[in-house]
């Protein structure tokens, strides 16, 4: 029963879910019904979800403040912020929503805003370190790669045009023409294929779902 | 140790300094390096030019304030082109971190550019559940969306007055950091036959590229450059355009140091060893 039962909702919901893609569900009433339904349940899922994350990061670090970890310090600072922020969007919102309450917009743009953007900016230093260390013309494929990237990264920035310019350069053999043109057939190319792979992947799995064949999201793996 | 040596071994705090000389140079004083427009962005101000029916557009904007100084310049063009031409701008998240961004964007809209809320603009905040939430605004943007993000009903918003469903979009322009762009193409797109157009951040855009050949999406702005030839064609160069020209420069350091860094393997101690261990690979043989 414990097998029987998941595998029996993944087959009559996959199923019912593909052949509600395919029919016209203005039209056909029980179709559309059933099909919002299932939509409007998927979606308290997906809120359950979230729940879920935030517990089981208030648990994991509770535990290493419990241990004694080196690292508890940060472990205080992720479940303090974690609940201040939950406490003002929670309580201080009562009867407003939570786009006007300020003390939420002024933590937003006081904390997340200058620590997101810092950690972002920091891959500017960390992509040149990097790219100085990894980017070597070892092989012919390495060579391609990193003429293709030069381009792109000078095509696609106005300094492009300005040393097309001055190597005079025109047309199709500018630097931001040539990178245009590697973006487009290529870099569209190699990408279409890997969608393409990737929509059939999608589609075998599933079909082993709905069909149960693939059971391992039970946990059990059998 | 010989210069090429020296070369291919540079102390990586070196790379930082030049880094944040050359990005911080140009802010402090502009080069006006030009900004040239391509036919992905001038395809999505065409269609934005061309609404006639003054159906909403849908702007998604899914993104933190980590991508923002890419994705915010355009949705500020965008909003100032609709704005502009009487078009009114639905927003909606489907990313948690977006709607502090997005309350900032709907505010400078109000100030900078005269937009009512409700009539001309307005912001119907974050839900969670991505597919299932393109899917149910098709079914109803109440439906989905019953309060905005300020608390109002959303069907007593003014800008809703034959607004039912996400099919009565003229446009959803999806302002994406991550692969929620490929949902709005697959549901609102592909389904519900809504235009669909792109602004991603530049290491995301080149995935859409085999959307916009196919005609899946009307129109693509990538990365910092794409806002920087929005801002242009909307005759208004703002944050975009100003950011371009350290990005040229930032670029340009990393090239420098790849040469750098392959004029040492090739010329120094290091790249000699590995041709001649090449060579003798290929004598066995």
């Amino acid at each position: 029963m414990k097998t029987k039962l998941p595998v029996t909702i993944a087959f009559l919901t996959g199923l019912f879910m593909a052949f509600a893609y395919f029919v016209e569900r203005d039209n056909v009433a029980w179709v559309r019904i059933l099909y919002e339904e299932l939509n409007q349940n998927n979606i308290v899922l997906a809120v359950f979800v979230l729940f879920l994350g935030v517990g089981t990061l208030l648990i994991r670090h509770a535990k290493k403040i419990r241990d004694k970890n080196s690292d508890s310090i940060y472990s205080w600072v992720v479940i303090v912020s974690t609940l201040a922020v939950a406490y003002i969007g929670l309580f201080q919102t009562t009867g407003e929503s939570i786009g006007a309450n300020e003390n939420f917009q002024w933590i937003f743009n006081n904390f997340q805003v200058p620590l997101s953007a810092t950690m972002f900016s920091l891959l500017a230093f960390f992509v040149a370190s990097a790219a100085y260390r990894a980017f070597r013309a070892r092989n012919t494929e390495a060579t391609l790669l990193l003429i293709a990237a030069a381009i792109v990264m000078i095509g696609r920035v106005p300094i492009g045009s300005v040393i097309s310019d001055s190597l005079s350069l025109t047309g199709s053999f500018s630097l931001p023409a040539i990178a245009e043109w590697i973006l487009d057939i290529p870099n569209t190319a190699a990408k279409r294929a890997i969608t393409i792979g990737i929509g059939l992947g999608m589609t075998a799995t599933a079909i082993k779902i709905i069909f149960g064949i693939e059971r391992t999201y039970m946990g059990s793996g059998k | 140790m010989n210069i090429w040596d020296k070369l291919s071994s540079i102390d990586r705090r070196w790379i930082f300094l030049a880094m944040a000389i050359f990005v911080s140079w140009p802010v402090l004083k502009p080069l006006g390096l030009p900004v040239t427009t391509t036919k992905e962005v001038e395809s999505l101000y065409s269609f934005i030019e061309e609404i006639e029916d003054k159906k909403p557009i849908i702007l998604a904007l899914d993104y933190g304030p980590s991508t923002a100084p890419e994705l915010t310049p355009m949705a500020k063009a965008v909003m100032r082109h609709a704005v502009s031409k009487g078009i009114p701008v639905v927003g909606v998240s489907l990313a948690p971190d977006a709607p502090g961004v997005a309350n900032d964007i709907w505010k400078w809209a109000e100030e900078e550019l005269g937009a009512i809320p409700g009539e001309d603009i307005a912001y119907l905040g974050y839900k969670a559940g991505t597919t299932n939430v393109i899917l149910q605004m098709g079914q109803g943007i109440s439906k989905a969306f019953p309060k905005d993000y300020y608390g109002n009903n959303t069907d007593d918003l003014e800008i809703m007055e034959g607004f039912e469903s996400l099919k009565d979009a003229s446009l959803v322009l999806g302002l994406e950091a991550t692969a929620i762009m490929d949902l709005w193409i697959q549901y609102a797109g592909d389904q519900m036959g809504v235009p669909v157009a792109g602004g991603m951040t530049a290491v995301s855009a080149p995935e859409a590229y085999v959307f916009y050949q196919s005609g899946q999406i009307v129109g693509l702005m990538g990365g910092m450059k794409g806002g920087a030839e929005y801002e242009l064609l909307v005759g208004a160069p703002g944050n975009a355009v100003q950011g371009m020209d350290a990005q040229s420069l930032g670029h340009i350091v990393i090239i420098v140091f790849i040469i750098f860094g392959n004029l040492g393997f090739f010329l120094g101690k290091k790249g000699q060893d590995v041709s001649r261990l090449k060579s003798l690979r290929g004598d066995q043989k």
